[in-house]
């Protein structure tokens, strides 16, 4: 690991014979008070930004260095006193909530003792254990016992946090020091009240000593129970993230969602990227052409292994091979990245999928090319083993656009789940989410109908009757894709039907004034819409909608409230119907890694499935009311369509409060559903 | 003496007057990112790099370490080893520390000090501590030197 810090400067000699220093303290006071008010005077490269992360010189709060009046900086403490065992068992206590804040305050690489190998501490601790074995019977038996725990509590966090023999290992054993460190540490949490504190042991100026940080920052105090907390979290995720070593496909890879603390999604990095190898095992190239093997093409003659030995540059295999070679090297690293994002914090994913979605897009055109050139070679190489490749069909194209289309639609999720839109601007946002995903199921219907079709002509080419099945390997490969196609159609199809259902809720909300804009005295819904769009602003297919455009399909103002109504009733019926389903997909159905993936995954799907239910009573309640509302209008005015913007006193009619909660109150962040209740 | 000065790139500056504007302008750039040393009210000097200042003389220095005298306990000890091994003087070091970048607000200085190579203030002819004055200050400071009891 590489510091942080840039190295420091070595301390200037301040003695040094050749240098003297020349006393300008008067000159300088006269030259400051000729400066106007607010003048500040300044190295040109240096930023004023910067100076916002100097240390405070004499304020208490960042300098650990001021001393009060009177105070001596010698410490009294002395370290070589003798200590009760209740006593050492306070400061290793107190040790390890000090250990835990460098882990909630994202203080890392910055290994202590460096220099020593991790065996000879690994020894030492075994030492001190096998000491306290021996002196059991001079002291209280469960203090030795809760000295112990803390003992092995290190060395356990040592052997877990040693990736070099994890990444190779996929049985439990990796697991196992992950699972010892949560069994100690419910132990330490029991063990804790043996302990006496021993506050002096941990004074200022003993940390002053220890500038553990840059700059030197004052101890961060975490309660013991906090910190008990952090690390039972933290170690449950480390065993979490020990189950990406069971990769079986890539889009295992992709359903992680991975939200814990920093320090292990540095781990679960590490795991899966060091050295270009993906998680230790499996080289770039299986993992690529996995991943669009089974999105677009299962089987195909590209992948073909044979097409690389031969060496003849105008034979169509070779042609094919290096094709395939080029588009690898093409991609592999915006996929890669794509997978790092994911493991970054969510604001952070966010921003850098706004950025990726370019690449992608960018990425479209170099791969056309690329196919464009494997066309005539495919086609030569189908004649013997691979009968029958459409020409139409750009398998390559798809993957990457599929791809792409379903990162636009991130950027816009984690929009609702970072609340970077106004409740106004739900509409419009959902409107666009429901664009996307329409696109990529109908997208994906096509790239599912091929598959059949391909599947259909392996069958024909092998003369087979209709009872007979594939060879065993093609039967699975087609299954495989074809139940990944499934669980994509699905997923596309979900969000099309709820973000539908979910702009138009929106929309009746806005025409009944439930929802209002907030006062904006600086901002058009022109320039806002401009802004919200931006991070689609430059992608080539799909364009992003004009603003006219955006904004006749959205208001939608030839459809009766009414009809908004009835037709969000059926997308958020819709919808249900779809997440219901997905709870139910097994785990190979569902492409995940492991049980606890599994569950999490079933898990979201129902945060989802709540969120439709909740959205199915938020129309209907709102249906409800506002067909009283056209009742008690009377006669006269049944039948016309109530303009509701120019009569807001009719809207007092509909009797009705909407709540939109807060980010983590909702049953799931992409999905913001409003409340809506009835006033009494 | 004015060339002297400008080849030092440090403007000088008559004290007894009220300098210029441009004057006091041009001085204060002339310092920038020279070594400063600035004495705080708690008796800490910090040495860094100037970068910038305000009206109010508040300092960023960067790059910046921090110096304390030696405690009292610290010149006791190496009072007794002097003692010991019959050494005329005794040596105690300044306690220092790595900062980086601070911010010295006006209020807490007590004095500032720019470093200059001693074979070119000799000629600048600009204000340069006078030589007993400077003895005094390396005594106080100088404590690798530092004569005690």
């Amino acid at each position: 690991m590489q510091p942080l810090d840039p190295p420091k400067p070595p301390p200037p000699n301040i003695s040094h014979p050749g240098i003297m220093a020349i006393d300008i303290t008067n000159e300088f006071a006269s030259a400051i008070k000729t400066l106007s008010p607010g003048e500040i005077i300044k190295d040109d490269h240096f930023a004023l930004f910067e100076s916002v992360s100097a240390l405070e010189i004499m304020d208490r709060k960042m300098d650990s260095g001021v001393l009060s009046d009177g105070e001596s900086l010698d410490e009294e403490y002395d370290v070589t006193r003798s200590l009760l065992p209740e006593e050492i068992l306070g400061i290793m206590d107190q040790l390890l909530c000090l250990e835990e804040e460098d882990f909630v305050t994202n203080t890392y690489e910055r290994n202590l003792l460096s220099h020593l190998p991790v065996s000879d501490i690994k020894d030492l601790l075994l030492d001190a254990i096998a000491e306290l074995q021996e002196v059991q019977t001079a002291y209280a038996r469960d203090i030795c016992v809760a000295l112990g725990s803390r003992l092995r509590l290190r060395i356990a966090f040592l052997d877990a946090v040693d990736l070099s023999i994890t990444r190779n290992d996929t049985s439990e054993n990796a697991k196992l020091p992950w699972v010892q460190l949560s069994a100690l540490i419910i132990d330490i949490e029991n063990q804790h009240a043996l302990g006496k504190p021993v506050p002096e042991a941990f004074s200022t100026k003993l940390q002053r000593r220890l500038a553990s940080t840059m700059p030197p920052r004052p101890m961060v105090k975490l309660s013991f129970e906090e910190s008990i907390t952090h690390f039972k979290r933290f170690f449950q995720n480390g065993n979490e993230v020990i189950d990406v070593l069971q990769y079986t496909d890539p889009q295992s890879l992709l359903t992680q969602k991975p939200q814990p603390l920093v320090f292990i999604r540095t781990i679960l990095q590490n795991l899966l990227f060091r050295d270009m190898v993906v998680l230790g095992r499996f080289s770039i190239r299986q993992l690529l052409d996995h991943d669009v093997s089974l999105g677009v093409l299962p089987c195909g003659p590209h992948f073909d292994r044979s097409f690389d030995d031969v060496e003849v540059p105008t034979d169509p295999r070779n042609k094919v091979a290096s094709a395939m070679e080029v588009f690898r090297q093409r991609i592999a690293d915006v996929y890669l990245d794509l997978l790092r994002m994911l493991c970054q914090n969510r604001c952070r994913t966010r921003r850098l999928l706004c950025h990726h979605i370019q690449e992608w897009d960018m990425l479209e055109t170099d791969v056309g090319e690329i196919e464009e050139r494997l066309q005539e070679p495919l086609r030569e190489v189908s004649q013997g083993a691979y009968q029958g490749e459409e020409s139409t069909y750009h398998p390559l194209l798809s993957w990457v656009y599929l791809y792409k289309l379903r990162q636009m639609e991130w950027v816009v999720q984690l929009g609702f789940e970072l609340r970077v839109y106004q409740p106004d601007e739900l509409m419009g946002m959902y409107y666009y989410l429901k664009r996307l995903a329409s696109l990529r199921a109908q997208h994906t219907e096509q790239v599912k109908q091929t598959t059949a079709l391909r599947e259909e002509r392996a069958r024909q080419h092998l003369k087979l009757q209709k009872e007979d099945s594939l060879p065993s390997e093609v039967a699975h490969e087609f299954k495989r894709s074809k139940q990944h196609l499934r669980v994509k159609m699905l997923d596309a199809a979900c969000t099309w039907e709820f973000a539908d259902g979910l702009s138009l809720l929106y929309l009746a909300l806005l025409r009944l004034g439930l929802v209002k804009p907030p006062p904006r005295p600086y901002g058009t819904d022109a320039l806002r819409y401009e802004l919200r769009m931006r991070p689609f602003a430059r992608i080539a297919y799909p364009s992003r909608p004009t603003y006219e455009e955006f904004k006749q399909e959205t208001e939608l103002s030839d459809v009766s409230t009414a009809d908004v109504l009835r037709i969000a009733e059926a997308a958020v019926g819709a919808a249900r119907k779809g997440f219901e389903a997905i709870v139910h997909l097994n785990r190979g159905e569902a492409f995940a890694i492991n049980a606890t993936a599994h569950s999490r995954w079933v898990d979201n799907a129902k945060d989802c499935l709540r969120a439709t239910i909740a959205a199915g009573v938020a129309v209907s309640t709102l249906k409800r009311a506002y067909e009283r509302m056209r009742e008690s209008l009377g006669d006269a005015e049944k039948g016309k369509e109530v303009d509701e913007r120019e009569n807001t006193n009719k809207v007092d009619l509909l009797n009705l409060k909407v709540e939109i909660p807060e980010p983590g109150d909702g049953y799931h962040d992409w999905w913001i559903v409003p409340k809506l209740t009835r006033f009494r | 003496m004015q060339a002297v000065a400008e080849q030092l790139g440090r403007t000088t500056m008559n004290e007894t007057e009220t300098p210029t504007r441009a004057e006091a302008e041009t001085y204060i750039k002339s310092l920038i990112n020279k070594t400063l040393r600035v004495y705080a009210t708690d008796g800490r000097m910090f040495i860094g790099t100037f970068k910038c200042t305000d009206t109010d003389r508040n300092v960023v220095l960067s790059l910046t370490y921090e110096y304390r005298q030696p405690s009292q306990q610290k010149l006791a000890e190496a009072a007794a080893a002097a003692a010991s091994s019959n050494s005329e003087t005794v040596k105690a070091d300044m306690t220092s520390r790595y900062l980086g970048l601070v911010v010295i607000p006006g209020e807490h200085i007590v004095k500032m000090e720019v470093e200059e190579f001693t074979s070119q203030a000799a000629t600048s002819g600009g204000t340069p501590t006078s030589n007993d004055e400077r003895d005094q200050l390396e005594s106080h400071w100088r404590l690798r030197h530092f004569t005690c009891l």
